[in-house]
């Protein structure tokens, strides 16, 4: 992209001019990555293997014979979900080029996150699908997961008025009682469409674009919510607990290093980033607990990158995925989770008629589902 | 605006904001509230029975300050029948201890409670201040920590108690877990999560075993922290508004990057969601069934079953325990990025990041030998090694090596202490 600087401080704070890379040995290098001095193919070839290790399942031997495999990929547009489907794009030309076919099918996913209704069309959307022409792209929006959310909970209980009256999206989550829930149960409800989406389109499973420092993010941050029974079936490779397999093939790349090879080496994935790509302070009370640890990874990656990186390893590969004992699977988020109590003595009143989680239950009180559903239909007016 | 009224006995003014919760009461709603909380955790936990004789770890903080008067009160309400004595370690820090002690003599004569105190300079042979003298103000925090868990325990026994209480309240429990999810150390969080630590069921047969004095033995010694779901805030208000005397002081020397940073960021959780202090603590507790190897212990009744728990690994307040947990975040972060190196270049990655050590606790019955072996073998990279407890060659005390920690320190620190005095006759 023009415009874009020719020699970027990395997180290290050192100027790279001049110094040599140290996988090639002759080309100069335009970046640092984790203390070694890169060029630009290097670094491109840096971002394309850490990617592709992850996508070893997927590789053309393991093709079955009667049909070729349909993976979705969730595109936020996003820097970290373009730049996935850009080197998975490049990935598949490579397959095709030295054998003829191809690992797998992308299904490429995105959803209006606008609560309209009617599809809006985001320009960057349409810029990935002219980058991008040889896959399927296909559209939902996020109301659409509303219908099976209410049906989740009518088939709990049955005693919900079915008056027509049903209350909306938007309608629930404004009723949610912080940033925080609102945050949270949004970030469930787009898992739990994409998930629907997956299933509903054959895909055997689901490459998400979260990147080290994201999934680090997620790991802190359901902790905080109380949904540490359910981190390892979200965040590692293969089976998850919502009953498809998910990889995240960025596992092993900081959202900075995205930034870098967007801006150094791939100029046309330069349009993607956004605002959310830059350094965000947050600390106010109004803020989420996501964004709170979005901040804090941030920090603690610019100091200590490898132990971000640590954090996910751990949560992620060597906790035990254990199905609970009970089938209980939470109404809001589809995680299978186990009955049972509050810490002892801990009782907030955060008890529910429906079947939900913990960290589900902490995000919606039980007035915010029966106070939409009890909605007199003739009495007091809203 | 009209004076709010109290959300539970709906007559008396409210002056208090519940932390926890943002509930408006009164001041005697609060107390009983915040007292009550605390009978429930004992009771649903079976911390106690009948007839016990429970040592209370009394450093004259807030924690400790209101635990003992929180036991006091719970203890005469419902008859808990147990007989309570303040314990109090005294590591030698001049300008630290010193005031703090005099506060803990003063709760002693308020509760009228029988009060020990013990120095790290008798157990040990070294004061604190000697120790930092010796190794530096870095790192030191490592050796304040070792020895205090184990001069709680050897109070105890002096004493003749076989149970110890400790302060740490629902913040430090949280602190604790994201501190190990930060550090990467499974087997850490899930020990420290529980409500009880080392009891004397994991090792009956211990039970039985006594000093020549007819006193229990140290590797007996129960640990247990009623204050865990305590809020650090509703702490000091309790204090606060039953005019508690304590001592209020951060250790003189300093705290450690890695709990420092898990500090702040649990503040500011707490400011986001005041729930978040317990939903980490929940978190940490489902992990800690999640540990490979704990499944199965851990299948009914996680808070009391502690069979995977060790008194060796206690949170701490400052200081954790030694080796691998006092590393700074630089040196971690340095010994991350060499291993990525190693594992990158197919060089042997055997000892890795993190080794994630299972602590399960089983009988001293020579079987230590054998696991002992096997540990010297090479270990492939997702190997879950199992630890056996058994006990210090040296002093008796509970660990999972030959020589405990606490005398592999000080063997370290009298190593540079002249053996003889040197003098001209």
């Amino acid at each position: 992209m023009e415009g874009a600087p020719a020699v970027r401080q990395t997180a290290t704070g050192q100027n790279e001019a001049n110094r040599v890379c140290v996988r090639c040995k002759e080309a100069e290098s335009v970046t640092t990555i984790r203390s070694e001095p890169l060029c630009k193919e290097c670094f491109k070839k840096y971002i394309h293997t850490k990617v592709v290790k992850r996508m070893e399942t997927f590789r053309v031997r393991n093709v079955p014979s009667d049909g070729q495999r349909r993976l979705l990929l969730p595109l936020s547009l996003g820097i970290s979900s373009l730049t996935l489907l850009h080197v998975l794009h490049l990935h598949l030309a490579r397959q095709k080029n030295r054998t003829g076919q191809t690992g797998f099918d992308l299904i490429v996913l995105w959803i209006d996150l606008s609560h309209s209704g009617t599809q809006s069309r985001d320009p960057l959307l349409d810029a990935a699908k002219r980058m991008f022409p040889q896959h399927t792209f296909i559209s939902s929006s996020i109301t659409d997961v509303w219908t099976s959310v209410l049906s989740s909970l009518y088939s709990q209980d049955t005693q919900l008025g079915h008056d027509g009256n049903l209350p909306s999206l938007p309608e629930f989550l404004s009723s949610l009682p912080s940033a925080t829930s609102r945050a949270d149960v949004s970030e469930h409800f787009k898992k739990r469409l994409v998930v629907n989406i997956a299933k509903h389109n054959n895909c055997e499973a689901v490459l998400w674009g979260h990147t080290a420092t994201r999934l680090a993010e997620q790991t802190l941050a359901e902790t905080a919510k109380g949904r540490g029974f359910s981190l390892s079936g979200q965040i590692s490779d293969g089976d998850s607990a919502l009953g498809i397999p998910f990889y995240y093939p960025l596992r092993d790349l900081f959202r900075k290093e995205l930034v870098a090879h967007a801006e150094l080496v791939e100029g046309q994935l330069c349009v993607f980033l956004g605002p959310n790509d830059k350094k965000q302070a947050v600390s106010t009370r109004d803020s989420s607990i996501d964004a709170l640890m979005t901040s804090y990874i941030d920090s603690v990656e610019r100091g200590y990158p490898s132990i971000v990186a640590n954090v996910v390893r751990t949560a992620g590969e060597k906790l035990t995925k254990r199905p609970p004992q009970s089938s209980n699977v939470c109404a809001i988020c589809l995680l299978p989770y186990h009955d049972d109590l509050e810490p002892t003595g801990q009782s907030n009143g955060n008890t529910s008629q429906f079947q939900l989680c913990y960290g589900c239950r902490q995000s919606v009180p039980q007035g915010c589902l029966t106070g939409l559903f009890e909605k007199p239909s003739i009495s007091d007016k809203r | 605006m009209p004076p709010s009224i109290c959300a539970l006995c709906t007559a008396n003014r409210a002056v208090i904001l519940r932390p926890k919760n943002h509930q408006k009461l009164c001041k005697p709603c609060f107390l009983i509230t915040f007292e009550d909380e605390i009978h429930e955790t004992i009771t649903s936990n079976n911390l106690f029975r009948r007839g016990e004789r429970v040592a209370i770890g009394a450093s004259g903080g807030k924690d400790s300050t209101v635990l003992a008067s929180v036991m006091k009160t719970l203890n005469d309400r419902h008859d808990y029948g147990l007989d309570l004595v303040l314990l109090s370690i005294d590591e030698g820090i001049k300008g630290y201890r010193d005031d703090s002690l005099d506060t803990v003599r003063q709760n002693a004569r308020d509760y009228e409670m029988p009060l020990m105190i013990l120095g790290y300079d008798e157990l040990y042979g070294w004061t604190m201040d000697q120790v930092v003298e010796q190794v530096g103000k870095k790192g030191n925090c490592t050796y304040c920590g070792v020895f205090r868990r184990q001069a709680l325990d050897r109070g105890a026994a002096r004493l003749g108690v076989q149970h110890v209480v400790t302060g740490h309240n629902a913040d430090d429990m949280a602190e604790t877990v994201m501190m190990n999810l930060l550090r990467g150390d499974l087997a850490r969080l899930s020990r420290t999560t529980s409500i009880i630590t080392s009891t004397p069921s994991a090792a009956p047969e211990a039970k039985a075993a006594t000093t020549e004095g007819g006193l229990p033995s140290i590797t007996t010694i129960k640990r247990s922290k009623p204050l865990k779901y305590a809020y650090e805030k509703e702490i000091v208000l309790y204090a606060h508004h039953k005019s508690l005397l304590y001592f209020s002081t951060e250790c003189i020397y300093s705290p450690e990057a890695f709990r420092g940073s898990a500090r702040a960021l649990i503040k500011n959780l707490e400011r986001i969601r005041p729930s978040s202090i317990v939903d980490v603590i929940k978190s940490g507790e489902d992990m800690a069934r999640l540990v490979p190897g704990n499944e199965d212990a851990c299948a009914n009744d996680c808070a009391t079953n502690a069979s995977a728990t060790a008194a060796e690994d206690e949170v701490q307040g400052c200081g954790s325990a030694g080796g691998k947990s006092s590393e700074s975040m630089a040196k971690m972060e340095a010994r991350l990025r060499e291993n990525a190196k190693a594992e990158e270049n197919g060089l042997e990655t055997e000892i890795t990041s993190v080794t994630v050590e299972m602590n399960s606790l089983k009988l001293p019955n020579g079987k230590n030998k054998a696991s002992r072996a096997s540990d010297s073998q090479p270990r492939r990279k997702k190997k879950v090694t199992q630890q056996v407890m058994g006990t210090c060659e040296r002093c008796g005390y509970l660990s999972s090596q030959s020589i405990c920690k606490a005398c592999v320190l000080l063997e370290g620190l009298n190593k540079s202490r002249p053996k003889a005095e040197i003098g001209i006759s």
